[in-house]
């Protein structure tokens, strides 16, 4: 059984940090985009090695599933392992250098990797909309209390009330209730009509009808509320009740833990380090997922956030279209192209007015967790950049990852704040920082 | 309608000098703008500091530390003002010399310093490096979070009936009149520019104005005490070179917990990026010191560029060759420090009185050609 989480029965996946500093085509994230790029690229004979900074390969979707993994995730991996492309797992990008090359840290040590050419896979994560109380214990991300739950997080019998918007909550739900959890409720925040608009639009896509079908089975007996959402949570010291606004009336819930899902953000720091084009806070790349940066390419979620089918296509585009096999990838050009749609028209049912989402916040609400700065002291700033010299928002451990997005929903504020390196290094590996590869 | 002064630029400097003027009663406007470089002021660590390079440096230091002291009750707590001193700290015997030397130069102005022995060094920064021969201590020295510091200038100067206007870059100066690049015109009696590293949109400042690149690191919040700001003695010499790239140990505790390190000073250039060579010496010169950071986590590398002049003083008063058009500008590394007395300063020249300490050192009429 191929194991994505122990990296254990191959060893085209063990971790061997500071094995190689050399390659043709290097791939920075080994979700499904980054994946699927290494292996069309090593299909046409290129030497590919792909880094991870997670210690497990697989990304948001399959990085925790064991025994559960599909079909489609084994053959990739099989695929990679019979093309020899080298995986270096616990490996983050913390820099681009000059020279084609990046700056890597693994297991506390910085080393320069040299490639020909980049892919940039680094993925999404959740937006996180802060409301009075989301930082209670017992609030999570869905996509933050899925993984933990795939990583051994017991929620037999608790009570879970799962709220925000898109196709995610009801994914989770469903998850979360195989795993024992009692959820009691799922709060979509958007209109029964605009949804069916959007079931209508899925059934032109092959294969999406039936994935709704099953889903609908599995969260049979979860109530499901629409135009609902959460107010405010609240507890002593940890979550215990949460108040729900549906249709204008608020009631009650008590329950254990929340998982919140808004959209998903686009991992841009690693493709900002490298200078790419960004638009709309995505990277502006091309169909053959040329970035505007020479030999820097990109594919999947940082692309356009469309789930796993079009991340899986964008990387394999990007795979051949690295390899300079621009006739593989024109092949499937067509089919990103129908994925894109569907995606985009996902988008579309599931945007929310951000009005609605500033009207639950009120001046003590922490915006940003790491520093403890509260709504009222930031709401009557210019900007992101003199909210952060002001308040010391988005000065902490995270720099600026979570309260970023949410300024951008909350005040239309950009955030553009990335800078070397990407995590926090140890002043002694700052001091060890050599330029040559020696 | 012409308001007496005009003053392009709102950093710290521009900051001091519209809070002063406005309390004095005159009509000030505030014209900033985005340049080429980004401001100091956001970079700068914030070191109230007096220096002794040259007579003039050390008169204009202290005379704004003072000024720095008698506004550190009007601050907010946000300020993090937090008078902790220095360390001058001597890596050698032949440094001990120049502690000597320092003490008495500061004794002249009836400065109070303190000579540290090794012992003594030990048990003031029991996190340096052992076996440090002494060091010098600088007890009226003190921090601030200068952003704060800046803001609160300009609101008080607000308050006092100053117009503040951002995003408005300046694009031409002349006697009495400043235009924008959005072609909105201002005037006034008297036009102060304190541009920073832009004020070389004065063609007379341009030639004498040079960016100097500095680099600074943060760390996480950690438990090594610092309670001094700290800096090498052989800072001096690195600060005083203007051709190599140097780097020199300076750090800085701050209220958060978190520790500030500095800082590298390089000329030529414009590439606001961090450079990680910089980087890797400024760390390898700091742990020589302070040995105990190495296993802190740096959040944060950032750049700025401090506006230098070739003799290492700034430029306030009068530019030559224009009526009632002054700079304010040239701060290099001490901007922070010297916003103060600058204001002070420029107030005094605009209603003709004397100042504290002679302005004739920092006069403009010393660019030459
Ligand atoms: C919380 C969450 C839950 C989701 N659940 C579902 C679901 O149930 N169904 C579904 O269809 N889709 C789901 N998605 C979306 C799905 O995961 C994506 O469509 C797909 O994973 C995107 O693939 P990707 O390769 O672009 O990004 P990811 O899967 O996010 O992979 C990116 C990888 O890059 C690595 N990385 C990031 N930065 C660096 C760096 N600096 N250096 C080295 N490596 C780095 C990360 O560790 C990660 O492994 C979910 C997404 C999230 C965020
Ligand atoms: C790494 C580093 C560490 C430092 N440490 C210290 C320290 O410890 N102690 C200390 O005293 N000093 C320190 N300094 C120096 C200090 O930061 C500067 O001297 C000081 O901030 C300069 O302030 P300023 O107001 O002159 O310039 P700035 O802060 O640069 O302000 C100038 C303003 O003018 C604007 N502007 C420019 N051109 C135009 C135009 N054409 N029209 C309109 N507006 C314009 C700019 O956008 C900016 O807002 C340090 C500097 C650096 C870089």
């Amino acid at each position: 059984m191929y194991d994505l989480a122990s990296n254990r029965s191959q060893t085209a996946w063990r971790s061997k940090p500071v094995a190689k500093k050399k390659t043709e085509i290097l791939v920075i994230g080994g979700g499904p985009a980054g994946l699927a790029a290494a292996e069309a690229a090593s299909s046409h004979g290129k030497q590919v090695t792909v880094i991870d900074e997670n210690p497990a390969f697989g990304g948001q979707i399959w990085r925790a599933e064991k025994s559960e993994l599909s079909e489609k995730a084994k053959n990739l991996v099989e695929a990679l392992e019979k093309n020899g492309v080298e995986m270096i797992a616990s490996c983050t990008c913390v820099a681009s250098l000059p020279d084609k090359r990046i700056l890597a840290l693994s297991n506390g040590k910085t080393f320069p990797i040299r490639y020909d050419k980049v892919i940039i896979a680094t993925g999404a994560r959740e937006q996180f909309v802060p409301f009075p109380g989301w930082t209670l214990p017992g609030v999570f991300g869905a996509g933050g209390l899925q993984a933990l739950v795939k990583g051994g997080y017991d929620i037999s019998g608790k009570r879970i009330v799962v709220a925000g918007t898109g196709p995610l909550l009801l994914a989770v739900a469903a998850y979360l209730k195989k795993k024992g959890g009692n959820v009691i409720l799922i709060a979509e925040r958007t209109d029964l009509l605009s949804l069916i608009g959007f079931g209508l639009s899925a059934l032109r896509v092959p294969g999406k009808w039936r994935e709704a079908l099953e889903l609908r089975k599995e969260i049979r007996g979860i109530s499901y509320m629409t135009s609902s959402s959460v107010l405010w949570a609240d507890g002593n010291g940890k979550l215990s009740r949460v108040t729900i606004t549906n249709d204008n009336e608020e009631s009650e819930i008590e329950c254990d833990l929340l998982a919140i899902g808004w959209h998903l953000v686009p991992n841009l720091e690693v493709p900002t380090l490298f200078g790419c084009d960004l638009l709309a806070c995505a990277v502006n790349a091309d169909e053959y997922m040329r970035t505007s940066v020479e030999d820097v390419l990109s594919a999947g979620e940082i692309n356009f956030v469309g789930g796993l089918e079009l991340s899986l296509i964008e990387g394999k585009i990007a795979g051949h279209s690295a390899a300079e096999n621009l006739e593989a990838a024109r092949g499937l050009l067509a089919k990103r192209s129908r994925l894109l749609t569907f995606a985009s028209s996902m988008l579309n049912t599931f945007l929310t007015d951000p009005e609605e989402l500033r009207k639950a916040v009120t001046n003590d609400t922490i915006v940003c967790r790491c520093e403890d700065v509260p709504y009222g002291r930031v709401k009557d700033l210019k900007g992101f950049n003199e909210a952060k010299l002001e308040t010391r928002l988005g000065m902490g451990q995270c720099q600026g990852r979570v309260c970023g997005s949410a300024c951008e929903v909350l005040f239309g504020w950009e955030a553009n704040s990335v800078r070397p390196p990407l995590v926090p290094l140890k002043i002694s590996e700052l001091a060890n920082f050599e330029t040559e590869n020696k | 309608m012409t308001y007496d002064v005009a003053i392009i630029g709102a950093g710290i400097v521009g900051a001091a000098c519209a809070d002063r003027l406005s309390s004095e009663g005159l009509s000030v406007c505030v014209i900033d703008g985005p340049s080429e470089f980004a401001p100091a002021t956001a970079a700068g660590m914030g070191h109230i500091v007096v220096m002794d390079d040259s007579d003039a440096q050390f008169a204009l230091t202290s005379y704004s530390q003072k000024l720095w002291d008698e506004f550190a009750s009007e601050l907010p707590p946000e300020a993090e003002f937090e008078n902790c001193g220095t360390l001058w700290i001597a890596a050698d015997e032949e440094e001990m010399e120049e502690v000597d030397r320092k003490f008495w130069k500061y004794a002249e102005i009836g400065l109070t310093t303190e000579i540290l022995d090794e012992r003594s060094l030990r048990s003031a920064e029991p996190n340096l490096k052992k076996g440090l021969p002494g060091a010098l201590r600088v007890p009226g020295d003190s921090v601030v979070y200068q952003p704060v510091a800046t803001n609160f200038l300009l609101a008080r100067a607000q308050a006092a009936g100053a117009s503040i206007s951002r995003n408005a870059a300046v694009s031409l100066v002349i006697d009495g009149l400043v235009e924008t690049w959005g072609g909105e015109r201002i005037e006034a009696q008297h036009i102060v520019i304190s541009a920073g590293c832009g004020s070389t949109l004065l063609p007379e400042l341009a030639k004498a104005v040079k960016p100097r690149k500095g680099h600074l690191v943060i760390t996480e919040r950690t438990n090594t005490t610092v309670n001094h700001q700290l800096v090498e003695l052989g800072y001096l010499r690195s600060a005083h070179g203007t051709d190599r790239d140097s780097v020199a140990f300076n750090i800085q505790p701050r209220k958060t917990g978190q520790l500030l390190i500095g800082s590298s000073r390089q000329y030529g250039s414009d590439d606001p990026s961090a450079d990680l060579e910089i980087v890797a010496k400024m760390m390898k010169r700091a742990l020589e010191y302070f040995p105990s950071a190495a296993d802190a986590q740096a959040t944060r590398i950032w750049t700025g560029f401090r506006p230098a002049t070739p003799d290492g003083l700034p430029y306030i008063g009068m530019v030559p060759g224009y009526e009632k058009v002054y700079a304010a500008t040239g701060h290099e590394g001490l901007g922070i420090t010297t916003a103060l007395g600058t204001a002070a300063l420029i107030a005094d020249e605009i209603l003709g009185r004397e100042s504290a300490i002679p302005r004739e050192p920092y006069s403009p009429t010393r660019i030459d050609g």
